[in-house]
């Protein structure tokens, strides 16, 4: 038998282990790694990047806005009608019918408008990115990461490593919501970024909205953590991936369809949508981005949004449960 | 013998199915072959090792880390290689290799020199930059003893390592795996249907059946049979030398391949078979201790028959 030249034969290894707690890193890492390999996913992660540069033009004009109507005194940027058209365009890229509250709040002090126009951009911003990017992601990545592992026995070659299933689920579950940050979080903060940079006054931009990153940065969590576990737990339920993809894409959509016949036979019998119906758990995204709106502060419907917090968590919940159940009965075969 | 792995009384129900009923058996330095029939309860007393499933009652350790309380410690002591496929899709071997070794704690690149220490010594050569999906079985087996071994645990638990390989990748994974035992003191548990396998490597011989214990022994004392009997060859009328035989007081009868069995009570040839010999004017051939085949015991001790290799 012919030996390879750089074949020193078994060595025994001398040096020192990691932390066993970042264990979950090594498989968010490796799982990152794999996914990238996926021409789609690098062309969706530039996509997402667009809508952001475009939405970024419109802090841009708001606070060209702002001000002109500090040094002129007469025109069209100081007039209801300019307020309202600007309420308007943000309608055009948010889909939200908050025109009107819009062109009230800007007829505010700058200082006191900015941070209620500035969330608003930024959800809306959010909107357009999570109405089909989160989507699709998420449908891409989701699938394929426990399935697959189930359906390779990959179980025993994790669980006999010193890990735990804990490990295991924060190390997949981060690898999709690294990605689905990736195109949510990091644009809304980088269009955020850009925000501040355009604006003609960035330190008085900076003191009325410093805590828009954070409340962007819960917003997101709450759309990315459901919508992580729901795709995991699809994942974790079969063996065939395209399924589970199959699943997540239908819980969106039927969902979504679902809550707007609902609140249309609603508007059809009251005159209007019912804002506060539960039936909007049925639509994920609708509960999902109603409570975000709610943590920038742009809904004020404390008690409502509990009961759909209290929907969300409960959701979690049962979708953790169903991962570590499915990740452990192969052991028991 | 210091005692590597310990389990004492160890019960395991799946619901109301007991899979493993009082097992109390240790494991020492060497290479020990667990044995058994399918269900008899290896792969979960394997599991119980490792701390994949919780044992229902008894109590156990694995040197000195208890069972039950510090599963992820003892883990980091083993490898183990399954003997399902067990890949991560999307991987190369060497990917993989190096992933087994960063989730055992070590950093990516030292993972990654290791992998292929570990690659050459497991003989897989440029097969290691191709998905394992796309290896062959004895390409899957060398990888996955390479994942069980990068992290270089002391006690090494390898399910039917040399299933599926061609009798010289057979050869060169059983050689391996004594190489590792003999030269770098590791603590090997096979868990196998091929008894050859366990004949040619093990130093203990450990056989379950029905979720029981049935004999942990060392493989030199399972080949001792109870009686110390002697078989001879002989050339020369047979009948003839049993008559004989059984006039100057030796019991004896022959067996299925024609060898004469002499029943001894310390396994020294007594003289009467010299003047049996001689009165019946027969020549002996040869004389062979009786030993007890692998495949007898493990018959016996299952009480069932069962194909050996």
């Amino acid at each position: 038998m012919s030996v390879a030249i750089n074949n020193l034969g078994y060595r025994n290894w001398e040096g020192r282990l990691g932390s066993p707690w970042l264990r979950w890193l090594t498989i968010a890492m490796v799982g990152i790694q794999i996914v990238f390999k996926s021409q789609w996913i690098k062309r969706l992660m530039f996509l997402a990047w667009g809508p952001a540069i475009g939405v970024g033009g419109i802090f841009f004009f708001y606070e060209q806005y702002v001000e002109n109507r500090d040094t002129i005194q007469v025109g069209i940027a100081s007039s209801p009608r300019s307020q309202k058209q600007f309420g308007e365009m943000l309608q055009l890229v948010s889909s939200s019918s908050q025109a009107e509250v819009i062109s009230t709040a800007m007829s505010k002090p700058p200082n006191e408008a900015r941070g209620y126009v500035w969330s608003f951009v930024l959800v809306s911003m959010l909107r357009v990115s999570q109405g089909w990017m989160v989507l699709v992601m998420i449908g891409l990545i989701a699938p394929s990461l426990i399935a697959k592992d189930i359906r390779s026995r990959a179980h025993l070659f994790y669980f006999s490593k010193p890990i735990t299933r804990v490990d295991y689920l924060v190390g997949k579950f981060s690898i999709v919501a690294f990605f689905v940050g990736f195109v949510t979080l990091l644009p809304v903060l980088a269009l955020y970024a850009l925000g501040v940079l355009l604006s003609p006054d960035a330190l008085d931009v900076i003191k009325s909205t410093w805590f828009l990153p954070f409340r962007v940065t819960v917003a997101c969590l709450i759309y990315i953590v459901p919508c992580c576990l729901i795709g995991l737990a699809l994942s974790s339920l079969t063996t065939e991936s395209r399924f589970a993809g199959f699943a997540w894409f239908m819980v969106w959509i039927l969902g979504f369809v679902g809550y707007n016949i609902v609140n249309n036979i609603s508007a059809l019998g009251n005159g209007m949508p019912a804002d506060d119906s539960l039936w909007r758990i049925i639509s994920l995204y609708d509960c999902l981005t109603f409570l975000q709106s709610w943590v920038m502060d742009l809904e004020t419907n404390h008690a409502y949004a509990m009961k759909l917090l209290f929907f969300v968590l409960l959701l979690c919940l049962i979708c953790y449960f169903t991962i570590m159940r499915k990740i452990s009965t192969p052991l028991r075969a | 013998m210091e005692n590597l792995i310990e389990l004492e009384s160890i019960e395991k129900y799946y619901g109301r199915n007991r899979v493993l009923d009082d097992v109390s058996v240790s494991f020492q330095p060497g290479v020990t072959g667990l044995l058994g029939p399918n269900g008899a309860g290896k792969s979960t007393l394997i599991k119980v090792i490792l701390g994949l499933v919780r044992i229902s009652s008894g109590t156990g350790n694995v040197m000195g880390l208890d069972l039950l309380e510090s599963a992820r410690a003892i883990r980091s002591l083993i490898g183990y290689m399954p003997e399902d496929d067990s890949y991560i899709a999307g991987l190369t071997g060497v990917e993989l290799v190096r992933y087994a070794a960063c989730l055992s704690g070590m950093s990516a690149l030292e993972g990654l020199r290791r992998a292929h220490e570990i690659l050459d010594f497991c003989d897989v050569k440029q097969e290691r930059y191709r998905n394992v999906e796309t290896y062959s079985t004895g390409m899957r087996q060398k990888t996955k003893v390479a994942q069980a071994i990068v992290a270089d645990p002391p006690i090494l638990i390898l399910d039917e390592p040399t299933s599926g390989l061609d009798p010289e990748a057979r050869e060169a994974m059983l050689n391996r795996v004594k190489y590792l035992s003999s030269k770098h003191g590791k603590t090997v548990i096979i868990s196998t249907h091929i008894l050859r396998d366990v004949q040619q490597i093990c130093d203990h011989v450990v056989i379950m059946a029905n979720g029981k214990m049935k004999m942990a022994d060392r493989l030199e004392n399972v080949h001792r049979p109870s009686t110390p009997n002697l078989f001879l060859t002989v050339k020369g009328d047979m009948d003839l030398f049993r008559k004989t035989l059984t006039r100057n007081g030796v019991d004896s009868k022959l067996d299925e391949d024609k060898l004469l069995q002499i029943i001894t009570s310390d396994g020294a040839l007594p003289m009467e078979v010299w003047d049996s010999a001689t009165q019946s004017d027969v020549q002996v051939q040869s004389v062979v201790p009786a030993k007890n085949s692998l495949e007898t015991v493990f018959r016996e001790a299952v009480g069932e028959d069962v194909g050996g290799d």
